[in-house]
């Protein structure tokens, strides 16, 4: 596949069609992208819709300022 | 534990200060993705199946003739051309994602780090509103044929301008913050976001003027060009993206950065190096071959910052590599920053005359541009995200299922694009 | 032609300036002394040096350590 610049068979247009497997390629890892996406986007739109824990067990280990602020004063 | 308490209040109070602003900029951002990925798709395919709408949906075609005015089809075709849907690609994911998803953790980091609760809440969503007004007008303008053809400033310079309005917004903001803050040590990530929010304007506003309204031509207008693009990645989204590396590693995983001194270092040897770069994407042109060798010089000074912040990076992290397994966060910007490292090398080596004529103009290009702005800079925003949106909104993620999802079609994606496009590319040259 | 020059000109100077001033404000500010307490400037007494703060949502990690010790697995050892 590799040929040598100077070959005249290789014409601009065997070179454009010779990339097409590629850029097939290219489009199905782009759909696995986009899948990805998807799932974060969904995933915000829970976040906002206000589906997450909020009791305070988990990784971010919430503090409330309100309750917060009663349990110092 | 009275600290503990104090601190957490804190903390939470700065966090919800946050809230509004900076969600608004991470939910527009997060439409902008899932547009731009889209777009991008739909180029992507284009370039090896042009008719495909014709093609894939004859009944679609058919059916939006009966129930739709006259030229809709038209319409839709024209403007899922390659020419229209390219631009629309790289604008929204780069002023659409890319820019305000940044902004937003800038925004937030620079609150945390000042340690005081977000000033002028509402110019700061005045500016995310802004930003979203140039955005559908520019988009609109592009897929309806109007883009200027100037690479990374296909918006018409009115959109331009509003864009730059909104920046030149939180730009203020910051330098106020920072004023405000709490007094003590400057954290490495705040020189970062000061730099690139001082950065951007400048080189956005004089690409900007020297293009549209001077307006410079043939060959000045290349320069000036590639000096903007270049430096918009290297001035405004690489300290975005290092900024939130520096903080988000050590503070996952509880260890402070391995060597400090390192990481200004690294900080003010991009300062001087990079804005040199730009011309390496004009190599061959008809341009004064001084310009041309200062940028490739400096493409190679650019190592230097780069291996250090590797190291940085690498050695903070040692012994601590498990906490991959648990953390969300951590696997983004680890696998970004690490991606930070292979692209900033492979440009690096793109830079040298031999290997430049076999891959200039070719889809290792591409390859080397998506390494960059999605392995290293969104794929770092991502882990952000999902550290940041739980502090703001007072909630922990839903699925972590969903996360793991996200993470592996990406990384998978993003690696078999970046492989595919680069051998694709050197058989191309 | 020559507006460009100045414009470019200017904004070097600009940029550099900016720069080195930056560097000497830092300088002057004692930002580069005790480099050592400045990295641990992000923790503070709720999230100190040595604490994880990022898990995946729902995850238990001692119930999960664990789990991975009865497994024979490796559990979470870190360097701090």
């Amino acid at each position: 596949m590799l040929q040598h610049p100077e070959n005249p068979t290789n014409t601009f247009s065997n070179i454009v069609e010779a990339t097409k497997p590629w850029l097939r390629g290219r489009t199905i890892s782009g759909v696995l992208i986009l899948v990805g996406h998807l799932a974060f986007a969904y995933h915000f739109v829970l976040m906002l819709l206000k589906f997450g824990r909020a009791d305070g067990v988990g990784p971010t280990l919430l503090a409330k300022p309100e309750s917060a602020a009663e349990a110092s004063s | 534990m009275p600290g503990d308490a104090a601190d957490a209040l804190e903390r939470a109070q700065v966090d919800a200060s946050c809230r509004v602003p900076v969600m608004l900029f991470f939910a527009s951002a997060v439409f902008w993705l899932v547009v731009g990925t889209l777009f991008g798709l739909i180029a992507s395919y284009k370039l090896h199946n042009p008719l495909f709408i014709i093609e894939l949906s004859p009944w679609l075609s058919s059916l939006l003739e009966k129930f739709s005015p006259a030229g809709t089809v038209e319409l839709i075709n024209a403007s899922l051309t390659f020419g229209r849907i390219r631009p629309a690609h790289l604008n929204a994911v780069a002023y659409g994602w890319a820019a305000p998803v940044g902004l937003g953790v800038a925004v937030w980091l620079m609150a945390r780090l000042c340690r005081v609760p977000l000033r002028f809440p509402l110019l700061v969503s005045a500016a995310g509103v802004l930003w979203n007004i140039g955005m559908f007008v520019g988009i609109g303008v592009l897929l309806s044929g109007g883009s200027t053809s100037i690479e990374w400033l296909e918006f018409p310079p009115f959109v331009s301008f509003i864009l730059f309005l909104s920046f030149a917004l939180i730009s203020i903001w910051a330098v106020d913050m920072f004023v405000h803050r709490k007094p003590g040590h400057v954290y490495v990530s705040q020189w970062y976001i000061m730099a690139a929010l001082f950065w951007f304007p400048w080189l956005y506003g004089t690409a900007n003027m020297l293009i549209q309204l001077i307006p410079a031509q043939g060959s000045v207008q290349a320069i000036v060009n590639w000096w903007y693009g270049h430096n918009a990645l290297g001035l405004w989204f690489t300290p975005l993206g290092l900024a939130a590396a520096y903080y988000m590693i050590p503070k996952v995983i509880g260890r402070p950065v391995y060597s400090y001194y390192l990481s200004a270092f690294g900080f003010w040897a991009l300062a001087l190096f990079y804005s040199w770069n730009g011309g390496h994407h004009l190599i061959g042109g008809p341009l004064p071959a001084w310009l041309i060798t200062s940028s490739i010089v400096a493409s190679v000074m650019m190592v230097i910052p780069v291996v250090v912040t590797a190291i940085n990076h690498h050695m903070t992290m040692k012994g601590n590599f498990q906490v991959l397994r648990y953390s969300p966060t951590l696997r983004f910007v680890v696998f970004g920053a690490m991606s930070y490292t292979l692209a900033s090398l492979q440009g690096s080596s793109m830079a040298f005359r031999d290997l430049n004529t076999v891959t200039h103009f070719t889809h290792y290009t591409i390859g080397h541009s998506h390494l960059g702005l999605y392995a290293f800079y969104t794929m770092i925003m991502f882990g952000c995200i999902y550290y940041i949106v739980p502090r703001l909104l007072g909630r922990e993620w839903v699925s972590a299922r969903l996360i793991k999802i996200h993470f592996w079609t990406c990384a998978y994606g993003i690696v078999a694009m970046v492989l595919i496009l680069s051998v694709g590319g050197v058989i191309q040259g | 032609m020559s507006f460009y020059y100045i414009l470019m000109l200017a904004s070097m100077v600009i940029l550099g300036g900016s720069a080195v001033y930056a560097l000497y404000w830092a300088a002057t500010r004692g930002q580069f002394s005790r480099m050592e307490q400045g990295a641990k400037v992000i923790f503070d007494q709720g999230e100190p040096v040595g604490k994880v703060t990022d898990t995946f949502p729902g995850l238990d990690m001692e119930k999960e350590q664990k789990r991975r010790a009865e497994k024979g697995k490796k559990t979470l050892k870190r360097k701090v």
